[in-house]
């Protein structure tokens, strides 16, 4: 395999300028033409002005993270020049409206282009304000070398409007003709694009959940806009309808997770989304699913707290707070997907999880990988098939009462769904003996309440030696043996396996324990990898290595290293690459 | 299904006297008179001694979190609109926790039944202030000289407020009027409310049997009774104290909130198949 080059360019500017969609364009040309992208959106919490990001790294081969060293800038105002001018790669092109942005040429690398084009002049009078994005984009074009008719491709299939079509691309048209006699010679851009290349899909984690939930057979959801988790709820609720889905905004997370409960318990597969603090609302339902054995799957796309914290940015400091939220004790699936492959194919196991198992799932994010974009091949769905547990059989004959919640050596009994004939009884939020009885404060239950509570617990947890069998709960990269072991979860995987891309490169031996379902804790299959390490590094977005507090209470194991961003932003591969080469001093 | 079929062979666990009784009993006349399916029917309550009537009947039935009833029958109606939905609880789960999502289900329309048993007391956690409580009303927690210094809230002016489309009052003593209003209101195509009063004879010793008794009027027989005019069944909804007028106070019709929706016109989530999902075109619209 050749060495993989990358190419990355920033766009910045105030909100309403079209960033993301100056970046979001090139990212999907890019990708439709036999390339790769990986889009990260940066934007503060408010709806105009602030300092809106999008950065679109492009390569010739799959790409699993980001890394801020701009090839390209694309400047819409001065906070964007201020923020941004450190991190610019040797050669790169800064691009820049004299209207609005003063730049300062000793703070860039020497060699730096700096280039200015009166963007806002060739928006025609009267023109929307967000049409500059289009001069932005014919600028690129004109300074790089990437394809204008890529571009100009997009904006043909992104703008439906006959009428606004032209006028974007008449603008490129004129910015490029006007940046391009100005150059010596023509620019080429670093990569061949490939009009005909195989199609690959540019999706987002909350995408990726989304539409594993519609192959899952999920038909409701309901929810509460909350960012960053609003964008799974903004997507079935747009594209959920064609296949019968019906989303129910509600009054709050509150209403929203018993809606589901609802839902559920009547038979339809159902998902919420949410973040931390809607996640927070939804924990004393949660314990009723539980008690009441209630499948449920909620995602939890997290951002910084604690409280309000912060709204549109990164962390992965719920994973305490997801594994042990609620009062009482039950046993619950937490998955942590690390990428878009598994965001698709471990949320459509979750759903069938939840069915087979009768617990609550959750499924842990964060703002980072929900929101982020990246090139993947389309998604392969023959092998998945639907499993929805042990369900109660409707018979004339059935003479027995039915049981909601017998007692079997699994812990697991059939579900019977209102409307079936002969499966009649009640699902309830106290603890309850077999028929969903409450067990205490009745004379026929008083005198076995003891009994009948312990077992009530015992028959939650009987399902744990299944549970942690089955679920795959861990990955592991890298060779067997190595110099160090990285120990992981969630969206720091892209840029671990690239970090380990590179430390290999240079001849550092590095694998990578990755935890992919949280709870049940995978002990069993963890402790025998441990024992081979050298020096292990806990690479967590958190505070306080909460992975690593939830190591050591299942194996007493303590990782040597660590290494925890949380300011706000995502781990990039040389950060890591740095760390581990601290580490082997 | 007969009523006998809706005996189940738990014992209450309510004090003797408790309105909650009186209600159960109505409630199982009602289902009978409507002839109703038990098994394509559910009964979501909350928490509560008038949540325990979930206890006691035999259809489906699901005992939610406090306050929760409405948003879990919610879930449970747009899972499979052909079901018959019942809520139920008392004043403190309704219109304390519960509140935001009573106000928020009537304005949808849901077509739910809620029935709520009004004591205007605590009873469960042993005699605290409800939102309910009169004026003065001396609890556990508003004890004497003060008592309770809030307003009370009026369930049926909130409902007619909120846009339930069937609102009702009725009272545990009068047995006739309490069943034939739970049995329209289960009939009723839409969010329907029916505030039912009762005595709670532990801790409540001034809203008792004698005080209702003595306040209540049949609404029909009042003057000016028009059950289509809105402004007519809040202003009936006004009287408290020395008249209280029990029946229905309004009922239209309007569309419910699954029928709003295109998804359920043909089949109800439940009826559709999943194991056949074709997600090709979502992948497209991502390239």
């Amino acid at each position: 395999m050749t060495k993989k080059r990358y190419y990355t360019c920033l766009f910045a500017g105030e909100a309403g300028y079209g960033v993301m969609s100056a970046g979001s364009i090139i990212a999907k040309g890019t990708n439709r033409n036999g390339l790769w992208s990986f889009l990260v959106n940066e934007y503060p919490s408010l709806i105009q002005g602030g300092l809106n990001s999008c950065l679109v790294r492009l390569a010739d081969q799959p790409l699993s993270s980001y890394e801020e060293t701009l090839d390209f800038l694309g400047l819409f105002s001065q906070q964007g020049f201020d923020y941004y001018a450190d991190k610019l790669n040797p050669g790169a092109i800064v691009l820049y409206d004299p209207a609005t942005t003063q730049v300062d040429e000793s703070k860039v690398p020497e060699g730096t282009l700096l280039y200015p084009v009166s963007l806002a002049s060739f928006v025609p009078k009267g023109g929307a304000k967000i049409m500059i994005n289009s001069a932005m984009l014919g600028s690129f074009c004109a300074l790089t070398g990437y394809p204008k008719s890529v571009v100009i491709d997009v904006i043909k299939n992104e703008f439906h409007n006959a009428k606004i079509q032209q006028e974007n691309i008449k603008i490129l048209e004129e910015v490029y003709e006007h940046v391009v006699s100005s150059l010596p010679s023509q620019n080429v851009f670093p990569f061949t694009f490939h009009k005909h290349a195989e199609p690959k899909i540019l999706i987002n984690g909350n995408e990726a959940i989304s539409i594993a939930a519609i192959q899952a057979g999920c038909k409701f959801s309901a929810g509460y806009p909350m960012t960053p988790g609003s964008s799974v709820l903004s997507y079935l609720a747009d594209h959920g309808r064609d296949y019968g889905l019906v989303f129910k905004q509600a009054e709050d997370e509150i209403a929203a997770i018993n809606m589901l409960i609802g839902a559920s318990f009547t038979g339809v597969r159902s998902i919420g989304s949410t973040s931390g603090g809607g996640f927070a609302l939804m924990v004393e339902a949660l314990g009723f699913a539980a008690i009441a054995e209630v499948p449920l799957v909620i995602v939890n796309a997290q951002r910084g707290g604690p409280s309000t914290g912060l709204p549109t940015r990164t962390a992965q400091a719920d994973l305490n707070f997801v594994v042990y939220a609620s009062q009482g004790e039950f046993p619950r699936i937490v998955l942590a997907p690390g990428d878009i492959e598994e965001c698709f194919y471990e949320t459509f196991r979750v759903f069938n999880l939840a069915d087979q198992y009768q617990v609550p799932c959750i499924i842990l994010t964060d703002k980072y990988l929900a929101d982020s974009s990246v090139s993947h091949p389309l998604f392969a769905t023959d092998h998945l098939t639907i499993d929805r547990g042990k369900r109660f059989e409707e018979s004339a004959d059935r003479q027995e009462p039915y049981l909601r919640y017998q007692n079997t050596p699994d812990g697991i009994s059939t579900r019977a769904f209102p409307g079936q004939v002969g499966g009649r009884h009640i699902a309830t939020s106290y603890t309850h003996g077999e028929d969903g009885f409450y067990s205490s404060g009745n004379k026929e239950y008083a005198l076995n309440e003891p009994t009948v509570t312990k077992e009530s617990m015992d028959k939650l947890y009987n399902k744990l030696p299944a549970m942690e069998k089955e679920i795959p709960a861990i990955k592991f990269y890298g060779p067997s043996e190595a110099d160090v072991t990285i120990i992981a979860w969630g969206s720091t995987k892209g840029a671990i396996l690239e970090a380990m891309e590179q430390a290999a490169s240079q001849g550092i031996c590095v694998n990578f324990l990755q935890v992919l379902y949280i709870s049940p804790f995978p002990t069993t299959a963890v402790e025998p990898l441990l024992q081979k390490t050298k020096k292990t590094l806990l690479i967590e977005g958190n505070k306080t290595g909460q992975l690593g507090g939830i190591l050591a209470a299942h194996t007493g194991y303590k990782a040597d290293h660590s290494l925890f961003k949380y300011n706000s932003r995502a781990f990039v591969p040389s950060e890591i690459l740095a760390k581990i080469k601290e580490v082997l001093v | 299904m007969s009523a006998h079929d809706s005996n189940l062979s738990y014992v209450p666990t309510w004090c003797a006297g408790c309105g909650n009784y009186g209600i159960i009993n109505s409630l199982k006349k009602a289902l009978t008179s409507l002839n109703l399916d038990l098994e394509q029917t559910v009964l979501a309550t909350g928490i509560g001694c008038a949540s325990k009537i979930s206890q006691y009947v035999n259809t489906y039935r699901i005992e939610t979190l406090h306050g929760r009833s409405l948003p879990v029958a919610t879930g449970v109606k747009l899972a499979n609109h052909n079901l018959t939905v019942i809520a139920e609880g008392g004043d403190g789960d309704g219109m304390g926790l519960g509140m935001g999502h009573f106000i928020h289900t009537a304005r949808r329309n849901l077509d739910i039944t809620y029935f709520i048993h009004n004591n205007q007391i605590y009873g469960l956690t042993k005699g605290q202030t409800s939102p309910t409580s009169d004026l003065g009303a001396v609890t556990k927690f508003t004890p004497a000289p003060l008592g309770n210094v809030e307003q009370p809230i009026n369930i049926v002016k909130m409902a007619l407020n909120a846009g339930a489309t069937f609102v009702a009052r009725g009272f545990v003593g009068n047995s006739t009027q309490l069943v034939s209003l739970m049995a329209e209101a289960i009939k009723h195509p839409g969010f329907a409310v029916v505030d039912i009063l009762q005595p709670c004879v532990t801790f409540n010793h001034v809203n008792t049997y004698p005080w209702y008794q003595q306040r209540v009027k049949v609404i029909e027989n009042m003057e000016g009774y028009d059950p289509t005019s809105l402004d007519k069944a809040l202003s009936f909804a006004g009287l408290w104290g020395e008249q209280i007028p029990i029946g229905l106070y309004y009922r239209t019709i309007r569309p419910t909130f699954h029928e709003s929706l295109p998804q359920l016109s043909e089949q109800s989530l439940m009826q559709q198949k999943i194991d056949n999902v074709d997600i090709t075109g979502l992948m497209k619209g991502l390239y």
